[in-house]
């Protein structure tokens, strides 16, 4: 009975996206998650709780009075969600329509994005090597992503101007500290899980997801205390082995991380005003796109 | 009775002209997307007179496709209906506007149909163009979700678009309008409010 009603909730959520479709599918799609339910589950509750806020955000823009007491309820909620995750993905439509439609090419890139993201931890957890083989088909994977010219966030590293350089920088981590390094742990919990994977031994693998699983529990323990991140974290630093694998995918996972944090910012700021939301979205997601915007000729070293 | 022999001969040749009218290329066909009006004013009217106003404006960037699709279907001798598709990105200045939101209006998508070498009747236009101005589709995939019914979910992937045909390419009017926004589907009307 259970497994039917899990079934009819997967259904049910899949019938209402439309977004980006990467067909067809790699074979390797969403094998990570029957690998490592535990993991996975909590990648779906990040989805979740990412498009909440945002929608929460955006329904009470100038109507906060009190940002702390604003934030402590919104981080139990999602805590709440982080300790029950989803056993399917979730839509992000589902739970915050107004947000996706306000951020239309945002979501769309992240959408294509995602799935970047989602696919290289398939294809880490079932490669049978962790060589010739699995760096083949995680580059397949890449030109795959990087021919969608209309919406893959370029893999060119950017300087931290991109995230921190605009009108409305930094008014969401000002504004919700806490809740902003629960979004960097969240980043960083993403990043760890590739270095992780490409442990040699199956066996290395297996505890290394969860322990990177029980220290992403350790560090929301009691935020904004337990995780002390002066700056996002960025891919080659957490995940140095597989940036020096894959050195390009680094980048665009780190620009797509930005771009989730100056959403936040757009929608947090009363600097940008109701009417401009929707072009800003549109203006810095094509700014992600552009390899020439904000563009760094250091890339963080692994 | 001069008059009748005339207007039969005419018709004659006519027929015999179109008969032997080269198939035009693909670049015919892109060049009627060209022609679709690039601003459009329309009114979805309703019964307490709070009549609702819907404007579009766009401008072409990038085709999707290099050259628009063709295809024909044959249905016996001098009897083809020859159908067409195209698919170009806007500049990111074009919108729809609803109900005073201005929405990022992506792409559009054309399906057409040239019936000038089929065997219709004297009421079949001679071309049926279906236009989609599609909005919040950046990836402008679309109308059918790719790989669906196979991938399950939704059938359609544009949740908000302009939708209109064109008959006649010499005018591009635009026919037959509706509205999608949000899902929802209403009719609309042009109006020529002139420049």
């Amino acid at each position: 009975m259970r497994v039917l009603i899990y079934l009819i909730v997967g259904l049910a959520s899949l019938t209402s996206w439309a977004g980006p479709v990467w067909y067809p599918m790699p074979a390797e799609a969403y094998q990570f998650g029957r690998k490592y339910p535990d993991a996975q589950r909590l990648l779906y509750a990040f989805d979740y709780g990412h498009a909440l806020v945002y929608e929460r955000l955006l329904h009470s823009r100038g109507k906060i009075n009190d940002a702390a007491e604003f934030e402590k309820k919104i981080l139990s909620e999602v805590l709440a969600i982080l300790k029950n995750p989803p056993n399917v993905k979730v839509e992000e439509d589902e739970i915050a329509p107004d947000y996706v439609y306000k951020f239309p090419l945002t979501v769309n890139a992240f959408d294509w994005s995602h799935m970047l993201h989602q696919f290289v931890l398939d294809v880490l957890a079932t490669a049978p090597d962790r060589g010739k083989v699995m760096k083949a088909r995680v580059n397949e994977i890449f030109s795959q992503y990087k021919a969608n010219h209309l919406l893959a966030i370029t893999d060119v590293c950017k300087t931290m101007l991109f995230m921190d350089g605009h009108y409305f920088s930094k008014a969401f981590r000002r504004t919700f500290p806490s809740f902003n390094l629960l979004i960097w742990s969240y980043h960083w919990f993403q990043i760890r899980l590739y270095e992780a994977l490409l442990k040699p031994t199956e066996m290395e693998r297996n505890f290394a997801v969860k322990k990177t699983v029980d220290d992403f529990w350790a560090l929301i323990s009691n935020l904004p205390d337990s995780a002390e991140f002066d700056m996002m974290p960025d891919t080659a630093t957490e995940a140095p082995t597989f940036a020096k694998l894959f050195p390009r995918i680094p980048p665009a996972f780190d620009n797509n991380h930005m771009l989730h944090d100056i959403v936040s910012d757009i929608l947090v700021s009363s600097r940008v005003a109701d009417s401009d939301i929707r072009k800003e979205g549109v203006r810095t997601a094509r700014m992600a796109q552009d390899p020439d915007a904000f563009r760094s000729n250091i890339c963080p070293e692994p | 009775m001069t008059k009748g022999l005339f207007l039969s001969l005419a018709l004659c040749f006519s027929s015999l002209a179109m008969a032997h009218t080269a198939m035009p290329g693909p670049a015919f066909y892109r060049s009627l997307t060209n022609k679709i009006r690039p601003d459009g004013h329309f009114r979805i009217y309703m019964p307490d007179g709070r009549h609702q106003d819907v404007t579009y404006h766009f401008k072409f960037a990038k085709p999707i496709y290099p050259e628009p699709i063709v295809t024909d279907q044959n249905w016996g001798v001098g009897d083809t209906i020859r159908l067409f598709w195209d698919r170009i990105v806007f500049d990111d200045e074009s919108y729809l506007e609803v109900g005073g939101e201005r929405l990022p209006l992506t792409c559009v998508f054309v399906s057409g149909q040239d019936n000038r070498f089929s065997k219709g009747g004297m009421l079949t236009p001679e071309f049926l163009i279906r236009i989609y101005l599609v909005a919040n589709d950046f990836a402008c995939e679309g109308p059918i979700r790719k790989g669906w019914p196979q991938i399950g979910g939704k059938k359609e992937a544009w949740d908000t678009y302009m939708h209109y045909e064109v008959r006649d390419p010499t005018i591009m009017l635009p026919q037959d309008a509706v509205l999608r926004y949000r899902w929802n589907e209403i009719n609309a009307v042009l109006i020529d409010k002139g420049n």
